[in-house]
């Protein structure tokens, strides 16, 4: 149930079995069902979550019902509204399993108690929203200035494997662009190859 | 709007299993059907559908999956049986909230087991025709324990949505404000 975990965390930092025996007792592992969700918009966001299995998208609803994709949460990531979840404000986010998904969660007294108690775990987070940060000014920049093409390849580079899971309404809401546009871009280049 | 939690319930078709299970049928929680006896589920079930069809009940074979998809774990089982039970799910309830409901065991036995779990004893005071009978806006005492501060008002908001009446006994110092023996 935590192997993933362990092994994600052990290529960053070492833990002792010990260790990470006492980190174990700090998560609450959850199943979710295809479509249910891990945290509704106006919620307070209560738990990161490491994701054993499944995948999750973040997304939010704008005033004409858009849907926007933030991002999605693949096997062996971290999902939260970081923002919520520091500050126990309501979440502006939907946090939705888009398959059958194994959790960890973790809440924020027990993610500081882990800090507290193992502070190598504050190197490991460290490293992973570092990674985060530069990830993420990399999505801003790309949908600043490049164009449909360019970034859905990117994305193809990126996760070739994971996007065909994913239906392609919601990798059109993810680059923000309309499914039309996504499925010209698919005919261009399948018709270069 | 309470955010909607799934709840365990193992040995729902019991006599305090399933009036614990109808009493939360009427709230917005998903429930997760538990019981070793096919038949009584698939009953309980069908009657729970054609009841409160606007709620999210499963019937699920196995303890320990139910109890991994749970945020809450009612564990409506006779005492003799609790420890054993609870070993078979510890794993998947660390932090979670454990509700037992028998009155013949202590905080501290089942802590043993399940250190890493927030333990609540609950409905334990009550009889299962009292439980039958309780609706919103009537006040029938129920008595809650618990070392968790936030594992006692999550429990006791879900007692005051079907009409129960919480009573903490505090365990740390034993004595209850509203009582006078």
């Amino acid at each position: 149930m935590y192997e993933l975990l362990h092994q994600r965390i052990s290529e960053i930092i070492t833990v002792t079995d010990e260790e990470f025996e006492f980190c174990k007792t700090l998560f609450q592992p959850k199943k979710l069902r295809k479509k249910q969700f891990l945290l509704h918009e106006g919620d307070e966001c209560r738990y990161t979550a490491f994701v054993e299995k499944g995948i999750l998208r973040t997304f939010s609803i704008d005033e004409k019902g858009n849907e926007h994709i933030l991002q999605f949460a693949m096997e062996g990531w971290w999902v939260a509204d970081l923002y919520s979840f520091l500050t126990n404000e309501p979440s502006t986010y939907n946090i939705e399993a888009l398959e059958e998904c194994e959790l960890l969660l973790i809440t924020k007294p027990s993610w500081d108690l882990l800090f507290e108690k193992i502070p190598a775990f504050e190197k490991y987070f460290r490293i992973i929203l570092q990674n985060s940060l530069i990830a993420t000014q990399r999505r801003l920049m790309g949908s600043l200035s490049e164009s449909a093409e360019e970034k859905y390849e990117k994305l193809v580079a990126a996760y070739p494997t994971h996007l065909q899971k994913l239906p392609q309404h919601m990798i059109a809401s993810y680059l923000g662009i309309t499914r039309e546009t996504l499925s010209r871009i698919r005919r261009n280049i399948a018709m270069r190859k | 709007m309470a955010v909607q939690k799934t709840i365990a319930i193992i040995g729902a078709t019991g006599t305090m299993g399933s009036a614990i299970t109808i009493l939360l049928a009427r709230t917005n929680n998903e429930l997760l059907l538990m019981a070793r006896d096919q038949q009584k589920i698939k009953t309980l079930s069908d009657f729970l559908k054609k009841e409160y069809p606007l709620t999210d009940t499963h019937a699920v074979h196995c303890s320990k999956e139910a109890c991994w998809e749970a945020d809450i774990i009612i564990m409506a089982v006779p005492g003799e049986v609790e420890a054993e039970m609870a070993n078979d799910i510890k794993e998947v309830v660390t932090q979670k909230i454990v509700i037992s409901v028998s009155p013949e065991t202590s905080l501290s036995q089942l802590q043993k087991v399940i250190p890493h779990s927030k333990i609540v004893k609950a409905f334990y005071s009550n009889t299962p025709s009292e439980l039958k009978m309780a609706k919103p806006g009537q006040e029938i005492n129920s008595f809650i324990m618990s070392n968790d501060e936030e594992a006692l008002t999550t429990v006791s908001e879900m007692l005051r949505s079907v009409g129960l009446k919480p009573v903490i006994y505090d365990v740390k110092s034993p004595s209850i404000s509203n009582f006078n023996f």
